[in-house]
């Protein structure tokens, strides 16, 4: 993974923490299956706050694959490079 | 039964389910979820369980479409509605991998039971194992009612979550569920070629 990904999965982790109400401190890396309360309103929720935060649009073919903080951070580097 | 209920909400609408769908709920149902009864196994035999359907009072099967895509995207119902009760329970919900209908599916068809046929409370009952649709409803806000609840599945009866929505929430749950749905479709605009201008 890049540095510039690499950066950002700790912002993505505290900020899934929050509004998954994970016990702190979050996990250094979880999956969404792994999470239950990830559902399906959750991911939305996620997914739009990472939007407002960093300003970028994705696209509803990118939705499921936002798994993890890792795969969140990957896919948010390439939309801030784009 | 057969009903001509059409539900349209931002980017997904709900209608009613006929004969030409029996192929796309086997297809679907068989790679749904382990939480889902299979049900009938070909479209020949899934024909036959339409048929005993479109005789069974109180229960409303809906095709989940994508509005702009023009798809089938899942299944959802509203079913043992007791109108003398004022209340139903929903499910058989599911959607296609990827698909992002599942929230709008879900307001549409509580707007049906609320709006459509002024129920009193909605109740929907999910495998105590499933945790991310039991997830899904305590995010939208819904009630467990704490009562033991078994429920058959795949001819065995297996435990269960209860929730309730009354109607009194619902309006707190709609506002929820209709911000979300809106934002949904708004990015399936933003993406939709149409939307992208030529240089």
């Amino acid at each position: 993974m890049t540095s510039g990904a690499e950066s950002l999965e700790g912002e993505i982790r505290d900020l899934l923490a929050m509004i998954l109400k994970l016990p702190p401190p979050p996990p250094a890396d979880f999956v969404r299956g792994s999470v239950p309360q990830w559902d399906s309103l959750k991911h939305m929720e996620v997914i739009f706050a990472l939007e407002d935060r960093y300003g970028v649009r994705f696209d509803e073919s990118e939705f499921a694959a936002l798994i993890s903080p890792m795969a969140i951070a990957k896919a948010l580097h390439n939309h801030l490079a784009a | 039964m057969r009903h001509n209920f059409h539900l349209t909400g931002h980017a997904f609408r709900l209608r009613p389910v006929d004969e030409q769908d029996a192929a796309f709920i086997v297809a679907l149902r068989q790679n749904a979820s382990r939480f889902l009864n299979t049900g009938p196994a070909s479209a020949a035999d899934q024909l036959a369980w339409l048929e005993r359907y479109f005789e069974r009072q109180g229960d409303f099967y809906f095709v989940v479409e994508a509005i702009r895509r023009k798809t089938r995207e899942g299944l959802i119902s509203l079913y043992d509605v007791d109108s003398r009760n004022g209340t139903a329970q929903w499910g058989r919900w599911v959607l296609n991998p990827g698909s992002s209908g599942a929230i709008e599916a879900a307001l549409l068809v509580y707007r049906f039971a609320f709006d459509e046929l002024a129920l009193g409370e909605v109740r929907c009952r999910t495998l105590a194992d499933n945790f991310s649709v039991i997830a899904f409803h305590d995010s939208c806000g819904l009630q467990r009612t704490g009562a033991p609840v078994m429920i058959e599945f795949d001819g065995k009866q297996r435990p269960a979550i209860e929730h309730t929505l009354p109607r009194a929430e619902w309006p707190h749950v709609m506002q929820r569920l209709d911000r979300l749905a809106r934002r949904i479709a708004s990015s399936i605009d933003d993406h939709w070629p149409s939307a992208k201008v030529s240089p």
